[in-house]
């Protein structure tokens, strides 16, 4: 077959298949651009997810804070306060309920890791003893 | 009539030819058949596809014939040629097809034979009939009138020796306007592909001004291990918070909290109740939860789970 006798079709022919081509170009990149745009999606809520779980449990000045607010909870006498580093151990003694209460309120709402929580009802009052880590 | 190229005289006892740039042909007799019909049909192509079954057992059934067809007065003017004859002709005088314009027929312009025209010694071209023969000169007589051909002898159509063996069902015009249409759409799909290509980039330097702030957060993997590690964090240390609320809501009337010990593995309640009834109604408000219930001495109650 002589190419020549049938080059008018075979111009379409290879027209057909640049435009082709050019769908098929278009289709890859739009199918990469959707994966892209959802991993850039995907990224995002993870660093959003990442940036608000370390705002709080990493916030290590906030959370200083909140413990050494602990010691105006009650009056200097009635606690012992160790701390060291990230590690902390308090101890409560003769508390009141209501002293009891302010002080589990306080205490429940710091971002730290409980490795310790007891309490010891001794007559009418309470002992506390609060161990923790961040 | 026709265009302003020279038009060429083929005979069949011609001389070669020397040319030098592009001319019109006009072939003699000699190279075509002709037959006139009247058929009942309106347009030139409805009668060219019948052309065939008109030349039924006058022509040698060679695939090279092709027809030219139009109208003069009331008839249809069939022409067949044998266009591989034709070019072996060309070729042996010297002219190449490629300085071939048109092809014409003497037929074409057979209004225009006001005389004969002379092709060679013996023979002359002449009207008979309204159909231009080949005649020899002798049976004509000694002195006849004579004409020559010229460009005016052009006829509006023609048919070409371009692609000779065209055995193209589309025309170049049909095809040209195809790849316009595909040629468009290429064009339009590799625009969006390169849209679509910038948005990718755009987005990708979104993100990646976004690391600038945050490098460490840049792998996947540190963020999923980091999202793992707080959240394993984030939802023990809810449940403690949450186990103590639950345990400040057991204190009630008649319901005194003795001792609590709590870890990060267990917990540990006594409660010392007023009354049976208190304690059932303590153990009905855990009754719900896994915890392990057991009562101590008089109306004490131990409440103790695990994380």
């Amino acid at each position: 077959m002589n190419w020549k006798e049938y080059k008018n079709e075979l111009i379409i022919i290879l027209t057909f298949i640049v435009m082709i081509y050019g769908y098929s170009y278009k289709q890859n990149q739009e199918s990469l651009q959707k994966e892209s745009s959802h991993s850039i999606k995907l990224a995002i809520s993870e660093l959003e997810e990442v940036i608000a779980i370390k705002k709080i449990w990493t916030n290590d000045k906030n959370i200083e804070r909140k413990i050494t607010r602990l010691k105006s909870t009650v009056s200097s006498s009635k606690f012992r306060w160790r701390k060291q580093r990230k590690k902390m151990l308090v101890e409560y003694r003769a508390l009141n309920s209501i002293e009891l209460n302010r002080v589990i309120k306080k205490i429940l709402n710091i971002p730290v890791e409980i490795e310790q929580f007891n309490i010891k009802k001794i007559g009418l009052l309470y002992n506390l003893e609060f161990k923790c880590k961040w | 009539m026709g265009n302003s190229k020279e038009l060429l005289l083929i005979d069949k006892y011609m001389d070669s030819v020397q040319l030098t740039k592009q001319v019109n042909i006009m072939l003699t007799p000699h190279f075509y058949t002709i037959k006139r019909e009247v058929i009942p049909v309106k347009y030139a192509y409805q009668a060219k596809k019948i052309a065939p079954s008109i030349f039924e057992g006058v022509l040698e059934d060679n695939e090279n014939y092709r027809f030219m067809v139009y109208k003069r007065d009331k008839e249809w003017e069939f022409i067949a040629y044998n266009i591989k004859d034709i070019l072996d002709f060309l070729l042996s005088k010297n002219i190449k097809p490629e300085l071939v314009s048109k092809v014409y027929f003497a037929q074409q312009s057979v209004k225009l034979f006001r005389y004969n025209i002379s092709l060679n010694e013996k023979d002359v071209l002449t009207v008979i009939d309204n159909i231009v023969v080949v005649v020899p000169k002798a049976i004509l007589g000694d002195e006849i009138s004579t004409q020559s051909v010229n460009k005016s002898f052009t006829p509006k159509n023609g048919v070409s020796l371009a692609n000779p063996n065209n055995k193209s069902i589309i025309n170049l015009f049909q095809a040209i306007a195809f790849s316009v249409v595909f040629i468009s759409f290429a064009i339009i799909f590799t625009l969006e592909a390169l849209r679509y290509k910038k948005q990718n980039i755009e987005s990708q330097n979104k993100l990646n001004t976004i690391f600038e702030f945050y490098p460490s957060l840049k792998s996947s993997y540190t963020r999923s291990s980091i999202i793992e590690k707080y959240k394993t964090l984030d939802s023990k240390e809810r449940l403690k918070r949450d186990t103590l609320k639950i345990i400040s809501n057991l204190i009630f009337k008649g319901v005194t909290m003795t001792s609590l010990t709590l870890n990060e593995k267990s917990f540990s309640v006594e409660f010392s109740c007023s009354s049976l009834s208190v304690v059932k109604q303590l153990k009905s408000l855990v009754k719900d939860k896994k915890y392990k219930i057991s009562r101590k001495r008089g109306n004490n109650l131990k409440i103790e789970g695990k994380f």
